[in-house]
């Protein structure tokens, strides 16, 4: 016999016993301090770099991080790396106030949670269900279960810009995913003047409309006949989930 | 009648609520490797589609997603080379 719930709302399926359930793993904690943007955006290497925060969590098995959408931000994860088995670290961008060039101009904290399997049952729990092959599908006792109240798509459009699209009303929207667009583009300033210009899309929220937006990570200026960069522009449709924050921990 | 599946905290709140959750059930997670991949998921065959979301943050990350049927029926999710390296966690809709 097989567990599988269908939401007829949306002919999605929502639960099913061949699934490996997610669960919320807990609040990342802030490494450190928030690191404010540094440098400027039209001398030479490094130039200016955008800022950012790194937070830690553990977790023996792979994670995907959920993070805030405050509005009047510009929220992004940077990158994820594994400094040691068992430690996740996210590097996330969360930036507001307009500056030149497409850099923001200040930098914030931001909640950040992680969402991974279970590393066993809850404390006498005798609710859950398990897959063909032994592993734990859900356990309807443990705390956290991923509970995506919205599947989005955001696409890319010329200028790193997307179209709004709406989200559910909720308490705390949480995003869970990242844009995916990126570009690394070499543009004339001047005569023998070069920018080499590394931006990225981060997710921009106004009540229950959400965007991409497209920020700088880094710029810098240079002499020369010819650019540095050959050019990178990747663009792709983000796929997203919204979560309600004030159900996390 | 459609089945609905409802967890409550011992104080009330619904934690999860089949007829308002979306997005698909998640499959695994997935490292795209060098020259990028496919990952096939015979379990979920009979899913109408499936979405992967980026784990790993900052890697341009595009994706297909289809059914087959041959060696045996699956969900499939093609990843090209130039996601290499990223990790998505893949759900079936």
């Amino acid at each position: 016999m097989r567990l599988r719930i269908t939401n007829p709302n949306n002919n999605v399926l929502v639960l099913d016993d061949r699934a490996r359930g997610m669960y919320c793993v807990g609040k990342a904690v802030l490494q450190g301090t928030v690191v404010q943007p540094s440098g400027s955006d039209t001398d030479g290497a490094p130039g200016k770099l955008c800022g950012y925060s790194v937070y830690r969590i553990w977790h023996p098995y792979p994670v995907i991080f959920a993070f805030d959408l405050p509005e009047g931000r510009s929220v992004s994860i940077i990158s994820v790396t594994q400094p040691a088995a068992g430690v996740w670290d996210v590097k996330m961008y969360c930036g507001g106030g307009s500056a030149a060039n497409q850099f923001e101009a200040t930098q914030y904290q931001v909640d950040v949670w992680a969402f991974g399997r279970l590393t066993g049952l809850s404390a006498g729990s005798k609710q859950y269900i398990k897959d063909a092959s032994g592993g734990i599908a859900y356990d309807f006792l443990a705390s956290g279960i991923l509970f995506p109240r919205a599947a989005v798509t955001l696409n890319y459009v010329s200028g790193g810009f997307s179209p709004n699209v709406t989200i559910p009303a909720l308490s705390r929207p949480v995003a869970l995913g990242n844009p995916t667009s990126y570009s690394v583009t070499s543009e004339l300033v001047g005569t023998k003047r070069y920018a080499d210009v590394w931006r990225f899309n981060a997710l921009a929220r106004t009540g229950t409309s959400l965007r991409e937006v497209q920020v700088a990570k880094q710029r810098y200026e240079y002499n020369g006949a010819d650019p540095q960069q050959s050019g990178d522009v990747f663009t792709a449709p983000s796929p997203i989930f919204i979560l309600e924050g004030s159900l996390l921990p | 009648m459609a089945a609905q599946m409802k967890i409550k905290s011992a104080s009330g709140v619904v934690l999860f609520d089949s007829l308002l959750a979306d997005g698909g059930v998640p499959i695994d997670f997935y490292t795209i490797p060098a020259g990028g991949g496919t990952f096939s998921s015979p379990a979920f065959a009979d899913a109408t589609s499936g979405v992967a979301l980026v784990a790993s943050g900052g890697i341009g990350v595009s994706y297909t997603v289809d059914k087959v049927s041959s060696p045996v029926p699956a969900l499939r999710f093609t990843f090209p080379a130039n996601a290499a390296g990223a990790i998505v966690l893949l759900f079936a809709k």
